[in-house]
């Protein structure tokens, strides 16, 4: 990286200001599929872009303007080109593979000669799409570094009947669009019904609540405000500071008053043509999180595939989901919906004081310590470990991952599961913005990192309001607005207006409920989403909801295994014997064993009972917890390890020390927890016969002098081994032989 | 050079020490009583020679009757002492570092009253410190082989642990400290003069350190 690096970085997002236009695409299939009453054999689409080379016009013009030094011609090109690829290959392609019935009955391919991009889309079993879903494929493809080619070129054949020649029906060159124009939006013309919107005075109220989240008296709480800012003839754009009636510039969160007035409110709003606010998750002087954020968007080809109401069914299901579990298996107040304004939601909750601290770039909560990955979250400062905003984010994430893991299938529209082919639920939701799956429905909990949201505003392309879902007695989304025709009307700005004059006030003054640091700590519970969160931590955001459904199932019970032993120490390691509220603790880990679906659970209850009642040490306490830790852990995923040496192996064990080493390892942890079964067994004194119980009291003894034979052994590195210790090593594989086959049967009577 | 077996030895050698420890931590209140008057007096003692500077105090809650201090060195090379007995806290300091010798002396005076004692330190640092650098820097003083036999315990975790995540992940909070855990400012805080923000630091360090042995450590390690 060098300064020309840079520099060609920032000439490259310059020479991005066309895009171009598909719609004469979209017209081509819907005629294609009115005119040919009997649906075609195959359908070829041919999109060719060229590349712009040193001579092209775009180049030239830069050149001209002095920007771009005539040795660096060449080398943008070949960028530009690298840009077009990576955008088409990598991503594009990958993602639109994802879903079985696009795959099945369709052909993509990607070619690049020289300058010139060719993808071919090669699509049979037509009786399978429908128009808009055969556009929304094609249109996938209208990639942003398209804009930096001189032409893009369609060409649509079709083939009437199995084995005919394809005949070319529409072949044409796309229309440049300026990039940044888009054809619904609020500009400077709709100033006038923006300004009405504001007027009124329960608007300023609503906002203010979100501004000033601890109250209008607790002025030092106030959030970090951006607004849009109305343009001519473009979108809105984004800004902080306003111009005040002094003439001076500030930025917002300061101009913003908590008692400032109406008038003088207004008074900013129309000097500076503001659109809409977006309060920010932290505060402006403080730097704390005041809100958690969860923002449900769907993807532009979903968009361009399904039509609004089955988009808005997705979306709502979906959402009263995620409401569910929050409720129900978390425990949690229910939240704040709030439509987005175009065709998403937004689920917010308010964050009591103190609830996160990480004043020594530390955060607060004991149970991040059981987290796998230990060292790379230490060594990584933003990770949840040292950031409360990132803390925050991955919290929500792992909500949302435990939801779109445990959506029942019929909560999917049908259309959808239908047309798209899922074969399984969890491909249709990414948690990251960098995940290769373009095309499902985004669960953005990006905004918690300190970033902002829009309330209770007009959208700046939909000009709809982002009004409350709720219906304010039962917390339960209103059945009205789950049709999106409904929803439609009820969030435009005059149906907003009217129903203020009119006094429903109780439809749009609702605020986010507020959660505490018991409730967080509730979250962090091995039997609730722990493992989810290690499992987001293990293979990150972007990669957690790549997994497939065995190694999915597979990672998360391993996780809750391992959580649940780690959490368990870590809770009485925090516990003082002496303590007076002892006895609430002992229960809440009771409560924590009854729940669990470890297989020793009888064992550990009897563990702990010892612990509290029976003056037991910590250090044997943690000897014993380990032993069952590595016995359910054997049960649970290995327990085709605990069969008996066959002669091949036992052989092996001789040549290979890799080999043996591992199995000196496992023979100590099976030694371990068999001494702590025998251990707990022979505290049922009553219950086991006496003929069981003398035999397993020999096969004590028999284990502890045996094992003393483990030390003579010095078979670490050596690849010889000594005659003597060969005699030894066999007696050793004999105990092994003998503790497997008892482990095999406590784990069936621990079942 | 060591292989594995040797390591194993070593690894067994270690469960030892904890065990004799355990027998050895042990202490009667008579003789935890009398460490602390001799420090005492070798603290009062030092004040009076005027090189070296000293703060101390009490705590409200005593440590349980072990036969165990807790230390901490803050500076470069140290230039100031820190350490808890019983529920006392001396801090033995220098504002010159040319009286560094004179310091040096008083801690080789405090360590050979506790050689019976077990001393909980948060680092590597105190042991390197004391064994491989301190022996070197006393030319005057007659037995430096009280250095090899000190009893020093680090009761981090693993390697670089920090104070703060190790009290968080026992559930308990973290003591004010005016330096923000930030001990390399420590040599800057010196030359500005700002000795009351090192004390107050080290004061942190050793409350910290003897809540992570008292929940942590000893709760561990004791059968």
């Amino acid at each position: 990286m060098n300064f020309y690096d840079t520099n060609l970085q920032y000439l490259m997002s310059d020479m991005l200001v066309y895009s171009y236009d598909f719609e004469p695409v979209k017209e081509a299939i819907k005629n294609i599929f009115e005119e040919i009453h009997i649906i075609p054999f195959e359908l070829v689409i041919i999109l060719i872009a060229k590349a712009p080379t040193i001579e092209s016009s775009l180049i030239q013009r830069f050149c001209d303007e002095g920007k771009l030094k005539s040795f660096q011609k060449r080398e943008i090109c070949v960028k530009i080109k690298e840009a077009i690829k990576g955008a088409l290959n990598n991503e594009l392609e990958s993602s639109i593979n994802r879903f079985s019935k696009i795959k099945n009955c369709s052909k993509i391919k990607v070619k690049s000669n020289f300058s010139e991009f060719r993808i071919a889309i090669k699509v049979h079993c037509l009786q399978k799409f429908s128009p808009k879903m055969l556009f929304a494929v094609v249109n996938h493809f209208n990639v942003d570094p398209f804009g930096y080619c001189d032409e893009v070129e369609v060409i649509v054949s079709v083939a009437r009947t199995e084995g005919a020649t394809l005949e070319p029906v529409f072949e044409e060159k796309l229309p440049k669009l300026p990039g940044v124009e888009s054809k619904k939006f609020a500009s400077l013309e709709n100033k006038e019904s923006v300004l009405d919107f504001f007027r009124c005075p329960e608007t300023k109220e609503i906002l203010f609540s979100h501004f000033f989240p601890r109250g209008l008296d607790n002025d030092r709480m106030r959030t970090e405000i951006t607004y849009d800012k109305l343009q001519g003839d473009i979108v809105a754009q984004k800004r902080r500071k306003v111009l005040l009636p002094s003439g001076e510039y500030e930025n917002l969160h300061d101009a913003i008053t908590p008692y400032i007035s109406h008038e003088k409110f207004l008074q900013i709003i129309d000097i500076n043509d503001v659109l809409g606010f977006y309060p920010s998750v932290r505060t402006a002087k403080t730097q704390e999180i005041v809100t958690a954020i969860i923002d449900i968007d769907v993807s532009g080809f979903l968009r361009t595939s399904f039509s609004p109401s089955i988009i808005w069914n997705l979306v709502i299901s979906l959402t009263e989901e995620i409401v569910k579990n929050l409720t129900g298996f978390l425990r949690l107040p229910p939240p704040l919906v709030v439509f987005s304004g175009s065709r998403g939601v937004h689920i917010t909750y308010r964050l009591a004081e103190d609830l996160v601290n990480s004043d020594f770039n530390y955060v607060n909560y004991s149970e991040l310590y059981l987290l796998p990955s230990q060292k790379s979250l230490v060594k990584n400062k933003n990770s949840l470990m040292h950031n409360k905003f990132t803390f925050v984010r991955n919290l929500m994430q792992a909500i949302l991952l435990y939801t779109a893991q445990n959506i029942p299938r019929e909560r999917i529209p049908k259309t959808i599961r239908d047309r798209l082919g899922i074969t399984r639920i969890m491909d249709l939701f990414t948690l990251s913005v960098f995940s290769r799956n373009k095309i499902g429905v985004l669960l953005d909990t990006s905004s918690n990192n300190s970033s902002v949201f829009r309330v209770f505003s007009i959208h700046p392309t939909t000009g709809l309001v982002s009004i409350p879902l709720l219906d304010p007695e039962t917390k339960r989304i209103r059945t009205e607005l789950k049709t999106y025709s409904n929803l439609k009307k009820a969030s435009k700005p005059e149906t907003v207006i009217e129903n203020l004059k009119a006094g429903k006030k109780e439809l749009y003054y609702q605020f986010p409920p507020e959660i505490n640091r018991d409730q967080i700590k509730y979250l962090l519970r091995p039997d609730t989403l722990l493992p989810t969160l290690s499992v987001i931590v293990r293979f990150s955001d972007r990669w957690a909801t790549e997994r497939s459904p065995w190694s999915m199932k597979f990672w998360l019970e391993m996780y809750r295994l391992n959580n649940f032993y780690d959490y368990l120490i870590a809770k009485l390691l925090s516990l003082e014997r002496s303590d007076r509220k002892i006895g609430t603790s002992y229960q809440e880990i009771v409560a924590l064993i009854d729940k669990s679906k470890v297989k020793t659970k009888k064992f550990v209850r009897e563990v702990i009972d010892d612990y509290f009642f029976r003056n037991l040490s910590f250090r044997a306490l943690k000897a014993r917890l380990d032993a069952f830790h590595d016995l359910d852990f054997y049960a649970s995923f290995k327990f085709a390890e605990l069969t008996v040496l066959s002669p091949e192996r036992f052989e092996r064990l001789f040549s290979n020390f890799r080999e043996r080493n591992a199995f000196f390892r496992k023979f100590r942890s099976f030694f371990n927890a068999t001494l702590v079964l025998l251990g707990q067994y022979s505290r049922e004194g009553s219950i086991i016969a006496p003929k069981t119980r003398r035999s397993l009291e020999n096969l004590s003894n028999r284990a502890w002098f045996l094992s003393e034979k483990v030390d003579l052994l010095k078979l670490a590195n050596n690849k010889d081994i000594k005659l003597v210790v060969k005699k030894n090593f066999v007696q050793i594989s004999c105990l092994f032989n003998l503790l497997s086959k008892f482990l095999q049967e406590a784990i069936g009577r621990a079942k | 050079m060591l292989n594995n077996d040797n390591r194993k030895d070593l690894k067994d050698e270690k469960e030892l020490r904890k065990l004799w420890m355990n027998f050895s931590l042990q202490g009667d209140l008579k003789a935890i009583d009398k460490a602390v008057s001799s420090v005492e007096s070798i603290v009062s003692s030092a004040k009076e020679g005027r090189k070296v500077k000293a703060r101390q105090f009490e705590l409200k809650e005593r440590f349980p009757p072990y036969k165990c201090a807790i230390i901490d060195l803050e500076g470069d090379a140290p230039k100031l002492f820190g350490i808890v007995i019983s529920n006392r806290v001396y801090q033995i300091f220098v504002t010159d570092e040319n009286y560094l010798l004179d310091l040096y002396e008083v801690i080789w005076k405090i360590l050979n009253e506790l050689i019976d004692f077990y001393l909980f330190t948060f680092s590597n640092y105190e042991a390197r410190f004391f064994k491989r650098i301190l022996p070197y820097k006393l030319k005057e003083t007659g037995d430096k082989t009280l250095f090899q036999t000190l009893r020093l315990v680090n009761v981090q975790k693993r390697d670089f642990e920090g104070l703060v995540p190790a009290l968080y992940s026992l559930d308990e909070s973290s003591y004010h400290d005016p330096l923000l855990r930030d001990s390399k400012k420590i040599e800057l805080h010196f030359k500005k003069k700002n000795y009351f923000l090192i004390l107050e630091h080290n004061k942190s360090c050793l409350l910290s350190t003897l809540k992570i042995v008292r929940k942590r450590y000893l709760k561990l390690n004791l059968i």
